[in-house]
């Protein structure tokens, strides 16, 4: 189970790509206490259960998050080994208390980056234009000082996607190790632009080979997570989207959405399953589910297994429907993969490598345990 | 238990998914195991859990920054299968991880494009989403 609180609409970033309209509302704490009361009665027992703080821009509304993660933590079905709390954040804000929060309540912070201050500045800017770069780079400093492996996440858009090889290089010399790479969604990907993804992918495959042999490895989505499709023969059921099923995203309002990215501008009619405060409308509403790509191209493709064809949001901003892949991602999807499999052939028999990334566990062996706390416990 | 050891490492991420494997790799598993007379060590998932468990206690007694035991951490040549875990020798898991690329190289030669050519009438509709 994958839930989404989009506990305000509210952002002090103007990002150009983001999927989310800016709105006042704030999710009340009986709205909250509603959608995790669905969300714990939806999970089975052994289902792992995934919760993420979401926005706008959630640090916006702290105290909030604070009062949310007491209501989870004290609920009578939360368990910590099942459940995992996470807050995505722009970076742009990081409250004193923060650290020591995360680190009692046992909380992810993932923070977004676009990479060096000419990218991030360009499409991660407050609304009066000016960039966010040096704010985001000190917070993630902070941050990186407490949490070494804390996720970073950073967007390439098509006009940027040859300087992706600096966003990793930017990154890593930040010292983040766990690095999202991921494409904007939204925009539309010309036939050119795609056609330099595998020199691209390839260049960032020869850095993550660097820093793997000098035993300094990043975790790089991208790779690593092709790199254990590959060797488990493919996504299993249980990694696939599950809109409407498994999957949700709750807006301030109450409104049920399949996934944060189709909330939009939470007019409680476009991608709505129903509202939390009115149980018996989700029921009746809830006929979205994640379904296989419709292509004629997918259904014989032999890396049909190993892609995210099943990716609704992915789908539907890429082509306008949930079941029908798009040419960028199916040409995303077959790069990563190659790239992966050059990476795999590169490690030769190093059995740890594959082991760990089996195991779901890349960085096992190139990590410590997180630094001591610098926060004095009392 | 002798040959299994754990490393004192910490996952503080999200979790990664459960470890489940296709079928088709379970059948090599399968065939790997059968070809190469393998027998399973004599140690149990049970086994491995209470080991899991003795160790999240230790560190947390010890003040160290536990956050979610994850699987992996067993070095040695290994892989699972029926909820037993096989160790291989050099030359066996030489040839069980060539059969495992193998796998995917068969999958990369018939893959399938979506073309551009679809892109016009696609591009038309994602414009209109905004």
């Amino acid at each position: 189970m994958k839930c989404t609180l989009a506990i305000t609409m509210r952002c002090n970033l103007s990002c150009d790509y983001c999927y989310i309209d800016k709105q006042a509302s704030i999710m009340t704490l009986s709205t909250a206490k509603r959608a995790i009361d669905f969300i714990f009665e939806g999970a089975s027992e052994e289902e792992k259960i995934e919760i993420g703080f979401f926005g706008g821009e959630p640090l916006l509304e702290f105290e909030l998050i604070r009062d949310i993660t007491d209501v989870i933590q004290n609920h009578p079905s939360f368990r910590p080994d099942q459940t995992t709390v996470s807050v995505t954040s722009n970076g742009t804000i990081y409250p004193e208390e923060i650290e020591e929060f995360l680190l009692d309540r046992k909380l992810v912070l993932c923070i977004s980056c676009d990479g060096p201050p000419h990218i991030q500045n360009k499409y991660r800017h407050f609304p009066d234009r000016s960039g966010s770069s040096a704010m985001v780079e000190r917070n993630l400093k902070q941050a990186l000082e407490v949490f070494p492996l804390i996720p970073v996440n950073a967007v390439y858009s098509p006009e940027n996607i040859s300087s992706l090889p600096l966003v990793l290089d930017y990154l890593c010399d930040l010292g983040v190790r766990n690095i999202y790479l991921n494409p904007n969604i939204s925009a539309r990907w010309t036939k050119e632009q795609v056609n330099i993804l595998p020199n691209i992918f390839e260049i960032i495959g020869q850095k993550y080979m660097d820093f793997y042999l000098r035993k300094e490895p990043k975790f790089i989505n991208l790779i690593d997570s092709k790199v254990t499709v590959i060797l488990r023969g493919g996504y299993q059921p249980s990694e696939k989207c599950h809109i409407g099923k498994g999957e949700f995203a709750f807006a301030p309002s109450g409104n049920i959405y399949p996934c944060e990215k189709l909330i939009g501008s939470d007019d409680g009619i476009t991608h709505c399953l129903g509202n939390i405060n009115n149980r018996h409308y989700l029921s009746e509403q809830c006929h979205i589910k994640s379904s296989e790509a419709t292509n004629a191209e997918c259904q014989t493709c032999s890396l049909k297994d190993y892609c995210i064809h099943w990716c609704a949001c992915m789908n539907y901003f890429g082509s306008g429907k949930y079941n029908i892949v798009s040419p960028f991602i199916c040409a995303s999807e077959k790069a990563a993969l190659n790239l992966a499999f050059q990476i795999i052939k590169g490690m030769g028999n190093d059995h740890l490598f594959y082991l760990n990334h089996v195991a779901g566990t890349p960085l096992l062996d190139g990590i410590d345990r997180p630094a001591k706390n610098k926060i004095q416990r009392s | 238990m002798d040959k299994v050891y754990f490393r004192k490492k910490f996952w503080p991420g999200p979790y990664p998914p459960s470890i489940t494997l296709s079928r088709e790799i379970t059948t090599l598993e399968a065939d790997f195991i059968k070809a190469n007379k393998l027998t399973p060590q004599k140690i149990s998932t049970q086994e491995l859990n209470k080991t899991r468990m003795l160790f999240t206690t230790n560190a947390a007694e010890q003040d160290l920054e536990v956050w979610f035991w994850k699987c992996g951490g067993m070095k040695e040549l290994h892989f699972h299968y029926g909820g037993d875990i096989y160790v291989l020798n050099q030359n066996q898991w030489n040839d069980f991880s060539r059969n495992l690329v193998s796998v995917f190289s068969r999958k990369l030669e018939g893959a399938k494009t979506i073309s551009f050519d679809q892109a016009t009438e696609l591009a038309e509709i994602v414009d209109s989403i905004g």
